[in-house]
């Protein structure tokens, strides 16, 4: 075939030329293979895991939970009548208030009210619904100890050992931690509920001391003969009129439950990657139609001389195949390392998956996948070749496009500008091809995007009035009266303060105990603060803060759990016996203390069940703030005295730790893409722009002046990419934040901005980045000989 | 006797160990035509760009007045083509993004001379004098090779440069257009702009006062035309006594 050679020298030499861009190419194309693979192999070994762990742990096929008693003769009649029944059991559960549970142990001193969840003590079931160790076999707890789920473990860094403390009317019952358990049905963090495992003699001792402040509920579960058959059975179940006032889960919504938190990671995962490859394949386009440009003359001369249009896109195309397997190879293999991080949760919560091999064959599937998409653009875009005439080719230098080109408008003439003449040759350039400049500005808008968005949440998190928005007022000082500390205490510290000449005002909110029906008529129970909530006012969604008798604000998370809203009337009888109080519900706010469901008053509790107390009190001006904080935490050791930030810190945990990081990570991807893509296409302009720079050259232009045009393109699209990124975090990172933080109780997250971060610092990093990697990529080509490019 | 303008002297260059330039010698006085002529290969091109600093020479010096081209440093060497050099190259150069006009004020834009006014003016007075004065508007792709050619020589002429370098400014025209684009040289010419012409066009060589002839990289001949009969067919007779 003729001109074989010389083509496979046009690739290399290309190759060779662009060793940047090529090397850019497979880091980009590596990155998306990484991702793909990684989340095919969560995907994969979660559901594995999950199928397995429910194979174990024999979870029952429908679940439907009651509040009330039930007719086991009833049910059992029910269950031999249906010939869908395999096995069934009424399993009871005792509820207990989180903020009743308290863990003590080495370095750890907590509450299970802070992960957010409903807690409730059972014993192992017999035949199914197994509860299990990480062994997967199936745990007999001893008396006098309790098993606790992986998730506290995991959120709450707990350890076999520590001990378990439950408060209520009744006393308290000490437990000790004797491992965590595996649960089918209420592992993840997305099941609002956890079981703890306690055996028979223990659950009646923990009954015994809660007393009324604890709710039974039933569990009435079925195995079947036939799962698929749930949806069918479900209506049979309802149509006996069997107890039913609870929610109903079947079979698949256990196992999307199991499966949803990976599938999160894995959804965020795959959305990266079609980023990635999205801009991947922008950039193969934009390399490949620069390298037709420059081999413009050589391909005219190779079609002249008889090479085949089918062989010249074969070796082009060859040299983006070597490209896109050495990325997907390089990608494949930092999946390993990247699936091991991403599988250790799987591994802790669900246990083996059994499915090792599936994962990688998916992984390595989706590699080729993408490789072929890669080659198929490859394809689409040598369709170029088709459009090169040999004679045009020859005759002309051919590299530059056919057609005219954009007509500048009159403030970008040269001879009317009055920008500069650099400047006006750089965003003439901009003008005539704007197509060009699309993918660093999308990559310069995400960028920008996905710096300010985590720097954002974190001040937003960080900054003193954020406290307000969880359910706190604003003051200098916080101390929290808790039990085992006695009640009186608290009326005690509140004496203190106000005989003390430096503080300004205080305030003391105390917090009993309720029980009330939700809107579906089961009971729930309501914790509810009371004192005067004027003196340091908390921030409301919705509706505003009580100011009199019979008016009740309560939490977003409080409210839908009830499922109230602003004007419905609560009616909250206190645990312990009491007068119920009818209270109208005027506001809410959002909380994410105390289990995220809180609610406020200002009348006097009728409910004797005090369950902690709260002061709140700030300093006359002039006064240090830290010592007189640190002077009452040191006269007051058996109560928790802290500042607002300390109290932010705590209350919201490693959230913030994890958000600080987020926050520098996101700005190191940041900048590394923008650096690396700003660099692609500098290289890539400098090949494409060769004869255009080498003229200037001879006009006179200096080296400078030439890599100033080149600033002006890429700061303009800079800047065009901050202004569009600023606007999409204001318009879309809220919400983003408020998805993402939701399961913490920030339901309605409005994000504040540090201007200074958002707007001076980050755009100015970028600038920096830009503009070094604009000047070094730009500094050879525009070196480069004059007469090589413009003799004929 | 002339004052010379252009002086270079044992001028060496090669590419990739092949010499291509071997002691070349050449001085243009101040208002000269001087062509070069010569088969390809013979280093004319190469020549021309060496001397006026768009290649770098491996040996020699180039004066232009009282400066030495191959001691200025890059930046200078831009200021010295742009301020006192014109180039009008085989296929025409103009930036195919920017009118003609546009193109043409482009260095006078760059330095600020004059205002934007005076600038468009004379750029327009050029046209005008190329025969192409309603053209300033149209963008390179919209006009003829002639056309492009004649708007080249505009560009090269908008600061007045004392010497202009043409390597085949009618190579790539029909005979129509070269017969223009030469006309619009030898009438800049006689207006005082020295002329470095490389060509390989005898009607082209035959306006010039002097013709030097290359073989491999050396001079072989020069013919100064002055007051001959027939300059084409004197230009012929020594291409042929020297192998051209």
């Amino acid at each position: 075939m003729p001109g074989v050679r010389e083509l496979r020298a046009l690739t290399w030499r290309s190759l060779r030329r662009n060793r940047a861009s090529a090397a850019i190419l497979v880091g980009f194309m590596a990155l998306a293979t990484m991702l793909a693979a990684s989340a095919a192999a969560l995907v994969v070994t979660a559901t594995g895991a999950s199928e397995s762990l429910m194979r174990q742990a024999r979870t029952p096929h429908f679940l439907q939970m009651h509040a009330g008693d039930v007719d086991l003769v009833r049910m059992a009649a029910f269950a031999m009548s249906n010939p869908l029944v395999e096995q069934w059991a009424v399993s009871e559960i005792l509820n207990v208030d989180g903020a009743a549970v308290r863990i003590v142990g080495d370095g750890v001193d907590t509450t299970l009210a802070e992960a957010l969840q409903d807690n409730s003590f059972v014993t192992q079931n017999a035949g199914f619904d197994l509860l299990l160790d990480t062994d997967g076999e199936v745990i007999a707890p001893t008396p006098g100890t309790v098993w606790l789920p992986l998730f506290y473990f995991a959120e709450l860094d707990l350890a076999v050992g520590n001990v378990l403390w439950v408060t209520g009317p009744g006393g308290r019952t000490q437990l000790e931690v004797a491992g965590f358990l595996r649960d089918s049905q209420m592992n993840s963090s997305y099941a609002s509920s956890k079981r703890l495992l306690v055996s028979a003699g223990d659950l009646e001792r923990v009954r015994s001391t809660v007393a009324d402040a604890g709710a039974v509920e039933h569990l009435v579960q079925f195995r079947l003969t036939d799962p698929a058959a749930a949806t069918q059975f479900e209506e049979q179940y309802r149509a006996a009129g069997l107890e039913a006032s609870g929610p109903t889960v079947t079979w698949a919504l256990f196992v999307l439950v199991n499966s949803i938190s990976e599938g999160v990671t894995a959804a965020i995962a795959i959305l990266v990657t079609v980023l990635l490859v999205g801009i991947a394949l922008l950039c193969v386009r934009f390399t490949l139609l620069t390298t037709i440009e420059q081999d413009h003359r050589q391909i005219g001369t190779l079609m002249a001389i008889g090479t085949r249009r089918r062989d010249l896109r074969r070796l082009y195309s060859r040299r983006y195949l070597a490209m896109a397997l050495a990325g997907a190879v390089v990608g494949l293999l930092g999946a390993l390392g990247l699936s091991r991080v991403l599988l250790a949760r799987v591994e802790l919560f669900l246990g083996p998956s059994g499915r090792e091999l599936p994962a990688i064959a998916l992984g390595v599937a989706l590699a080729a996948l993408l490789v072929c998409v890669v080659v198929l653009s490859v394809h689409r875009t040598l369709r170029a070749l088709e459009r090169i005439s040999p004679v045009r080719a020859l005759r002309t230098d051919g590299a530059a496009p056919a057609g005219v080109p954009r007509r500048p408008p009159r403030w970008l003439s040269v001879a009317d500008g009055a920008l500069g003449t650099n400047t006006t040759l750089g965003l003439g350039d901009l003008w005539r091809r704007p197509g060009l400049y699309v993918v660093p500005l999308v990559v310069h808008t995400l960028a920008v995007f996905v710096l300010v968005v985590p720097q954002n949440l974190y001040t937003t998190v960080t900054s003193p009035g954020f406290v307000t928005s969880m359910g706190a007022g604003v003051s200098d000082m916080l101390v929290g009266v808790r039990p085992p500390v006695e009640v009186e205490r608290a009326a005690e510290l509140a004496e203190e303060l106000a005989a003390d000449p430096r503080v300004e005002r205080h305030t003391m909110l105390v917090t009993a105990a309720y029980s009330t029906t939700t809107v579906e008529g089961t009971r729930a129970s309501l914790r509810i603060e009371s004192g005067d909530l004027g003196m340091f006012p908390i921030s409301y969604t919705r509706g505003r803060a009580p100011v009199e008798p019979g008016q009740l604000a309560v939490s977003a998370l409080q409210a839908d759990a009830l499922g109230v809203d602003l004007g419905d009337v609560v009616v909250a009888e206190p645990v312990g016996g009491g007068e119920p109080l009818e209270l109208a519900v005027v506001g809410v706010y959002q909380d994410i203390t105390n289990g995220g469901r809180t609610a406020k008053m200002v009348m006097p509790h009728t409910s004797s069940e005090v369950m902690w107390s709260t002061l709140q009190a700030d300093f006359t001006p002039g006064f240090h703030v830290g010592a007189a904080i640190s002077g009452y935490a040191a006269t007051n050791p058996d109560v928790r005295v802290s500042s607002v930030r300390d109290h932010v810190a705590a209350s919201l945990g490693g959230t913030v730790d994890a958000l600080g990081s987020a926050a520098v990570a996101a700005v190191l991807v940041g900048l590394a893409v923008a650096a690396l893509v700003t660099a692609l296409f500098m290289r890539l302009l400098v090949a494409r722009d060769a004869a255009r720079t080498a003229t200037l050259r001879a006009l006179g232009f200096r080296d400078h002046q030439i890599r100033r045009q080149s600033l002006v393109r890429s700061t303009s699209v800079l800047v065009a990419g901050v202004l569009l990124g600023t606007l999409l975090a204001h318009v879309v990172g809220g919400p983003l934040a408020g998805f993402l933080l939701a399961p913490a109780g920030l339901t309605e997250l409005t994000l504040g901005t540090n201007p200074w971060l958002a707007h001076v610092a980050s755009p100015a990093a970028l600038l920096l980045v830009v503009v070094g990697t604009t000047l070094a990529s730009t500094r050879s080509g525009v070196e480069d000989s004059i007469a090589l490019t413009t003799k004929e | 006797m002339s004052t010379a303008l252009l002086n270079a002297s044992g001028l060496h260059k090669s590419y990739a160990e092949t010499p291509v330039l071997h002691g070349v010698d050449l001085r243009v006085d101040d208002g000269e035509f001087v062509a070069v002529m010569g088969p390809s290969g013979s280093g004319k091109s190469t020549l021309l760009h060496c001397i006026a600093g768009l290649d770098e020479l491996d040996a020699g010096a180039v004066w232009l007045d009282e400066t030495d081209l191959t001691e200025l440093a890059r930046d200078q060497l831009a200021d010295a083509r742009r301020e006192r050099m014109g180039f009008v190259f085989q296929q025409p150069t103009l930036l195919r993004d920017l009118s003609l006009l546009d193109n043409i004020v482009l260095t006078s834009s760059l330095d600020g001379i004059g205002t934007s006014r005076q600038r468009r003016e004379r750029a327009e007075a050029l046209l005008s004098r190329a025969g192409i004065g309603d053209l300033g508007a149209r963008m390179p792709t919209e006009v003829s090779g002639g056309e492009l050619q004649r708007a080249g020589i505009c560009r090269a002429m908008m600061r007045s440069p004392r010497i202009l370098f043409c390597d085949e400014p009618t190579g790539a025209l029909n005979s129509t257009a070269a017969t223009a684009v030469l006309d619009l040289l030898v009438e800049l010419n006689s207006e005082g702009t020295a002329l470095l012409v490389v060509t390989h066009d005898a009607t082209v060589a035959a306006r010039a006062d002097r013709v030097v002839f290359m073989i491999d990289g050396r001079v072989a001949q020069q013919l100064w035309l002055g007051e001959t009969r027939d300059p084409v067919a004197a230009v012929a007779a020594t291409m042929r006594h020297v192998g051209v």
